[in-house]
């Protein structure tokens, strides 16, 4: 099955890196769609049909957090899994991110066998 | 700063430089002076309840766009995106700063991080910004590589 993924990111390096990782991972992926910070996001999450939301947390304009908050109080995103890619390591954050829904967290720089898990536990549920 | 804060510096860059860019880093024992060419820098704050500083990381714009090349698998500098090359200082300080705070402190105290800046600086202001104490120096094929830790005592805006 092949997956419609939203990489968030101001960082148009990173951008590209989460996409090859994707690639490299094996994952088969239909559609890239990439945004710069929370609200560019939102934007294309109303637009598109997105199975996963692998985002920043520090952006400007809109950060990862309160794109996470957005998402989480419009019912047709609700059940969007957001995935954090970030460098901040503290387990307050983690448990305040999954707190406010994400489902994830993964710690640059990333690995593609991280990724593959990723998808394995929320995509690939049969 | 203390040696042991050096030597965590020291090392998370060099590991970073390597998983990340695929650069591999060489420590240098003169006084940090600048690269030939044009020099960037990049800058990151942090604070926690307990402690603030920043982190800055400073290396040469030619070297700044191989690492953008590698991290993209782009072997032609003119097919980079025209900002690559801070981009990439950016994100290298920006995951230096996170990997550092978590072997310093563990991941037990909540920092929060600043979103990196990244300036074009000249000679003189890469003397000003790394001369004197704290400041580390590395080179990758032959091109400086400067970077400093400073911390403070006590919560600040960042």
């Amino acid at each position: 099955m092949a997956y419609n993924v939203l990489i968030v990111d101001d960082s148009v390096l990173i951008r590209s890196m989460v996409a090859k990782t994707l690639n490299v991972a094996g994952i088969e992926i239909d559609t890239y769609h990439y945004a710069a910070d929370g609200e560019e996001a939102l934007n294309k999450l109303e637009r598109n049909w997105i199975d996963i939301v692998f985002a920043d947390i520090n952006m400007p304009v809109m950060d990862g957090v309160q794109m996470v908050e957005a998402m989480r109080s419009r019912q047709h995103l609700k059940g969007t899994p957001v995935v954090i890619i970030s460098t901040e390591q503290s387990e307050e954050k983690i448990q305040q991110l999954r707190a406010k829904g994400v489902e994830d967290y993964l710690k640059k720089p990333f690995m593609p066998e991280e990724f593959k898990e990723i998808v394995a536990k929320y995509l690939d549920k049969g | 700063m203390e040696d042991s804060n050096k030597n965590i510096l020291l090392e998370v860059l060099t590991e970073i430089f390597e998983e990340f860019a695929f650069v591999f880093l060489e420590e240098e024992s003169d006084d940090g002076a600048p690269p030939d060419d044009d020099a960037l820098l990049a800058e990151i704050g942090f604070s926690s309840s307990r402690r603030s500083g920043k982190l800055i990381l400073a290396a040469s714009r030619s070297l700044c766009s191989e690492v953008a090349e590698n991290v993209l698998g782009e072997e032609d500098q003119e097919n980079l995106p025209w900002n690559a090359s801070r981009n990439a200082l950016q994100e290298l300080v920006n995951i230096a700063c996170g990997n550092i705070l978590a072997r310093l402190y563990g991941t037990k105290e909540n920092f929060e991080l600043s979103v990196p800046s990244c300036l074009e600086i000249s000679a003189e202001q890469w003397r000003r910004r790394l001369g004197g104490e704290g400041a580390i120096f590395l080179s990758a094929e032959g091109e400086p590589i400067g970077a400093r830790l400073t911390l403070d005592k006590g919560k600040r805006n960042i």
